[in-house]
């Protein structure tokens, strides 16, 4: 048992990312039920939220208030996306494909939290950008962790 | 000193001290009574408590689902440059499994069952005896493999 166990060490850290990627959709999942739940998933409610409706009584949300949110926001997936990327960084898929999946998901992170501080000073249609760069992050955050699940469990990793 | 032994040595305590403020924090927020933290997220009326909403549990579930995995993954992979043994393979997999089912538990006893704070309190004791054994294993390898090069 101990020579099997012993001869399968670097599988011990396949299992691991397998867990921490299992847990990542957990989480992918968790985050959009929680943009529905708080009415801030669609371009209509994300403008709502911010800039509120005099006539429907709902006010607008104070800029501490919004700075608040984007910054909790922008570490939770700057640091998750990291995560996922270093070990995307390990597989074997193909490298151009590698830089296009990171690259498009560092844009939209960034994008995410510039069109809610765009839609509070310039303009609604910001709403639209965020919606948009939204979903472009759980598109690529349940890309990558598909990728690095089948890669690991498949043993195509470097 | 060995700036690497430093380094875990300084991690090492502050998630020991993050663990020991979790186990505050749980006490003080659920005790340890499964029937009482049922009646906090479903609400009682005779007690006027009120329920939880689902996005207040979110809000929490969210942050913690990336925290408490990244965390644990951290911690588990320094079981790679030790001897890996049966015991590590099934610390690791209880402690990631319990942590994740304290978390995910308050949706789950909110829009399931009340059944589910039982698994909370249950995951909750594993997660925390499991990751604080982890501690102490990463540091004892951590420290003979000091040991070992000042020799």
């Amino acid at each position: 048992m101990r020579f099997f166990v012993q001869h399968k060490k670097s599988e011990f850290i396949s299992l691991l990312v397998v867990l921490f990627s299992l847990t990542f959709y957990l989480f992918i999942f968790f985050s959009v039920l929680l943009k529905f739940e708080s009415n801030q998933f669609f371009p209509e409610e994300i403008v709502l939220d911010i800039n509120g409706n005099l006539d429907e009584f709902i006010e607008p949300k104070e800029l501490t208030a919004l700075i608040e949110n984007i910054h909790i926001n922008l570490f939770i997936n700057l640091i998750g996306f990291l995560s996922i990327a270093g070990i995307l960084f390990r597989t074997l898929i193909n490298h151009k494909l590698k830089i296009l999946l990171v690259f498009v998901g560092f844009l939209s992170i960034l994008i995410y939290p510039l069109s809610l501080l765009g839609i509070k000073f310039l303009w609604e249609g910001f709403g639209y950008l965020a919606f948009a760069s939204f979903l472009l992050i759980i598109i690529v955050f349940f890309v990558v962790n598909s990728i690095n699940i089948l890669s690991f469990l498949n043993g195509k990793i470097r | 000193m060995n700036l690497l032994a430093f380094t875990i040595g300084i991690f090492i305590f502050s998630i020991v001290f993050q663990l020991f403020t979790g186990i505050w924090l749980f006490f003080e927020k659920y005790s340890i009574n499964p029937e009482y933290i049922s009646e906090l997220i479903r609400g009682n009326p005779e007690k006027f408590i009120n329920p939880k909403s689902v996005l207040g549990i979110l809000e929490i579930t969210v942050p913690h689902l990336l925290a408490v995995s990244l965390t644990v993954f951290v911690i588990l992979h320094f079981f790679y440059f030790s001897k890996i043994n049966m015991f590590k393979i099934v610390l690791s997999l209880t402690v990631f499994i319990s942590g994740i089912l304290d978390i995910v538990s308050n949706v789950l006893i909110l829009k399931i069952s009340p059944v589910f704070s039982y698994v909370k309190v249950l995951s909750f004791l594993l997660f925390e005896i499991g990751l604080f054994i982890s501690l102490v294993l990463v540091g004892l390898s951590s420290y003979k493999h000091l040991r070992q090069q000042n020799h």
